[in-house]
């Protein structure tokens, strides 16, 4: 196949009765489901052990625009979302049928996608649900449908498996099992030993296992939600709330973003002790990356001390890290700054953070205005995503200087 | 003094250290036994304030830069007596600017003290305290004004308080700005109602406004060492609040300065303020009182930032606003390069052109705090200048 577009960067919403219809029996009827509750507005999930459902919410949906720039009828459709929630229904249905979801990225001129969890929603309760043993099965239900999701169209899907918060033993056997049965990357929920917070020597094993298998690992902007969204970030109430939430469950959500856990990840020394390693942040946009990387730098140059790698941060970061964005013009600017070939584009469908059925235009807009040449464009748009998750493609038909 | 300044390289942000002795010298009688006390500690010395942990002097009160530091054998504390005599005494002062090539200094105090002082629960004290360090600041600078650019200290303890505060700082002691730890109405939030008085008075002395890496009643507002990668300081998160509730439109004079922040962050959050805003307007709980404009543009003609080792900024300085970029030299802390700060500020700033880095070096700063020759401030145009970006 030749391609013009990969999205780094796509997302099912968990079928309604994927969990009631496959769990072991004896989990059956603890595990999660739907439910509406006038409360929740539109449906949310629900397992054993949450006290909280975890509504769909905005960024399970992405509402059709129109036409271009219609940000009119964008808005309205959300606040018709914020007012009545989101249900099922309301979703498009290549959320959870591969079929369908083939003629929706073909109308967003998107050729292949890694496609992640639907991010909060159902993994809320997942992951804190109290019995390990529970949680391990939920995982493991959702591990098979990303399976049978990606063999409709491997070409076109790169599923993600999710890996397991309860436990490294856990992690490491589910990775060999979604391995070996054709799954080609995954995406960690927590450090390999279930710390939500810091790395630790153990997880060196499961590093390890990853370099040897040459399966990259993938963090979808961080490790809990709610995100730190710029947007929300107007009510300080808001976040405190988040903050109080997370705080009762012993969580610290900003131990979990990516850019702490890529500073951890770093000084830890995990990439000098496994040069082969592949760590991608997924839809952690790219405008950060040029100062983040010249501070640490600088902070490691004038504390060679403390410092015993013997590499610089930004090295390590070139070596072994790629990261996704959306939309993000000051990244496509600074693309030398980061690493042309560190940048994936990833539109996020079809959460409300996509721009459906434009993304593949605007994708390619702004790597036009930013003046990034023919095969920097290529790169960004699909062949670097392609290298790492090792999609077979046909090279385009070079182009001949012969008149 | 020479007769007329020429200004080719302005520090703006830079430190003191509060001498010893302020504090007993120029509190009231009756709090004097209650007043922070500077006391040998654990090899050094520490401000012991109230029944707080002790506050020990910065580790690089010795030595004017971290950059020495790191060719030393260990970081020992730092005893009083030997701290730089250019960050107590003003002539010493100067001294060490010419050292270092560095023709003037906008001057804040230690952060640690008043993060510390900030948390008693005795608003008669801190009050006193702050209105001592405002004496003695207007004092110090008053030795050579062109060069030793003072700012005053906002109280913390009430809005009344902060307001007189504040124009007694303009007014009476001739301070050139403000340094703000935390909203004075006590809101966690800027752009709180309960504190338009203060940005009223503010606003009437048209005086910068600092803001010094975070804001917040328990905010830590002190730089720290070691790593602790570029990434958005916590005093950013303040300002999108100040713009949703129209704090820039009813006070067309309030100007904010986001210190020792740098400014490498600033092109990324700007586009992601506006993205967020347009695209999620449902989720904002706010409007703009000017319903074409975008966050950004607010922030862009009424924020400026401050910068150390920031290539990023420099490089990206037409996306953030070239006339909202200063350098600073951050003496004494541990990034500062004294007495190399010239050529660190020539290298970082070498990628811009001559005018552009006449702006970051000096101008900027200068028009800022009308130092004399810029009195007449930016033109609105150069305010302005900055490459708009497109928004889906």
């Amino acid at each position: 196949m030749q391609y013009k577009s990969i999205s780094a960067d796509g997302h099912i919403n968990e079928p309604p009765e994927l969990w009631i219809k496959n769990l072991p029996a004896k989990f059956k009827d603890r595990g999660p489901r739907i439910i509406e509750t006038p409360k929740t507005k539109g449906h949310a999930w629900i397992m054993e052990g949450q006290s909280r459902p975890s509504p769909m919410g905005f960024s399970s949906m992405y509402s059709r625009g129109a036409k271009r720039f219609d940000r009119g009828s964008l808005i309205d459709s959300f606040k018709q979302i914020r007012d009545r929630g989101v249900r099922y229904e309301d979703l498009f249905p290549g959320s959870w049928d591969p079929a369908e979801r083939v003629k929706e990225i073909i109308e967003d001129e998107t050729d292949a996608e890694v496609i992640y969890n639907g991010v909060q929603t159902v993994w809320n309760g997942i992951k804190l649900c109290p019995d390990k043993e529970l949680s391990l099965a939920c995982y493991k239900v959702y591990n098979d449908w990303m399976v049978e999701f990606q063999e409709h169209d491997p070409k076109r899907f790169i599923c993600n498996a999710t890996l397991p918060t309860t436990g490294l033993k856990d992690c490491m056997e589910e990775l060999r099992r979604c391995a070996d049965m054709g799954l080609r990357t995954a995406q960690l929920e927590s450090y390999p030993s279930g710390s939500f917070t810091d790395p630790s020597p153990e997880d060196d094993k499961f590093w390890a296992m990853c370099v040897e298998m040459d399966f990259p690992i993938n963090i979808h902007t961080q490790f809990f939600f709610p995100s730190g969204d710029l947007g929300s970030k107007i009510s300080a109430e808001g976040v405190a709330d988040q903050k109080k939430r997370a705080d009762k469950r012993g969580i610290d959500i900003a131990a979990g973003t990516f850019q702490v856990i890529l500073s951890k990840l770093i000084s830890s020394g995990v990439f000098e002790r496994f040069p082969d390693l592949k760590i991608i942040g997924s839809e952690v946009h790219t405008g950060w990356v040029p100062y983040y990387l010249e501070k640490f730098d600088e902070s490691v140059l004038r504390n060679r001390r403390e410092w015993k790698l013997p590499l610089l941060p930004s090295e390590y970061f070139r070596r072994n890290v790629w990261v996704v964005y959306i939309v993000d013009e000051m990244g496509a600017e600074n693309r030398y700054q980061i690493g042309v070939d560190k940048i994936m584009w990833g539109p996020d469908f079809p959460h409300s953070s996509s721009n459906f059925p434009l993304d593949y235009q605007l994708g390619r807009e702004i790597l036009d205005r930013v003046g990034a040449s023919n095969s920097e464009i290529e790169r960004i748009m699909w062949k670097t995503c392609a290298d790492i998750y090792k999609l077979p493609y046909e090279e385009p038909a070079t182009f001949s200087l012969a008149a | 003094m020479a007769d007329k300044i020429t200004y080719t390289l302005i520090s703006a942000d830079s430190h003191v250290l509060e001498p010893a002795d302020m504090f007993e010298k120029r509190l009231p009688a009756h709090l004097l036994e209650r007043a922070p006390k500077l006391k040998p500690f654990e090899g050094g010395s520490a401000w012991f304030i109230g029944d707080l942990d002790p506050v020990p002097l910065p580790p690089t009160a010795r030595t004017g830069s971290g950059y020495r530091l790191s060719n030393m054998a260990g970081v020992d504390a730092v005893a009083y007596e030997d701290v730089l005599p250019a960050l107590i005494d003003p002539a010493e002062r100067i001294k060490a600017q010419e050292a270092d090539s560095v023709d003037a200094e906008v001057l804040y105090p230690t952060p640690s003290l008043w993060d510390a002082i900030k948390l008693l629960d005795d608003a008669e004290l801190q009050l006193a305290c702050v209105k001592a360090y405002n004496d003695w600041i207007a004092e110090f600078c008053a030795y050579a004004p062109d060069r030793l650019i003072g700012i005053g200290k906002v109280p913390t303890t009430s809005v009344e308080d902060a307001c007189a505060e504040v124009l007694r700082c303009a007014n009476e002691l001739k301070l050139r700005g403000f340094v703000l730890d935390c909203f004075p109405s006590g809101a966690k939030v800027g752009g709180n109602p309960a504190d338009d008085p203060f940005w009223e008075a503010v606003n009437e002395t048209g005086l910068p406004v600092s803001l010094h890496i975070a804001v917040g009643p328990t905010a830590n507002t002190m730089p720290e060492s070691g790593p602790t990668p570029g990434m958005r300081p916590q005093m950013a998160e303040a300002v999108l609040p100040m713009v949703a509730s129209g704090l820039f439109d009813r006070f067309p004079n309030v100007r904010v300065v986001l210190a020792h922040g740098d400014a490498g962050w600033a092109m990324h959050w700007l586009e992601f303020n506006d993205m967020y805003y347009l695209r999620h307007r449902h989720l904002n709980a706010y409007t703009l009182k000017d319903e074409n404009a975008l966050p950004s543009e607010y922030i862009r003609s009424r924020v400026w930032f401050t910068f150390h080792h920031d290539q990023t900024a420099v490089k990206n300085r037409h996306n953030i606003g070239p006339a909202h970029l200063m350098w600073a030299s951050h003496f004494p802390y541990d990034d500062s390069n004294w007495p190399d700060n010239r050529q660190q500020a020539t290298r970082v700033t070498a990628e811009a052109p001559a005018g552009a880095r006449d702006g970051f070096l000096a101008a900027n700063v200068a028009r800022l705090y009308g130092l004399p020759g810029y009195e007449a401030g930016f033109e609105d145009a150069a305010l302005k200048e900055f490459v708009p970006l497109v928004h889906y």
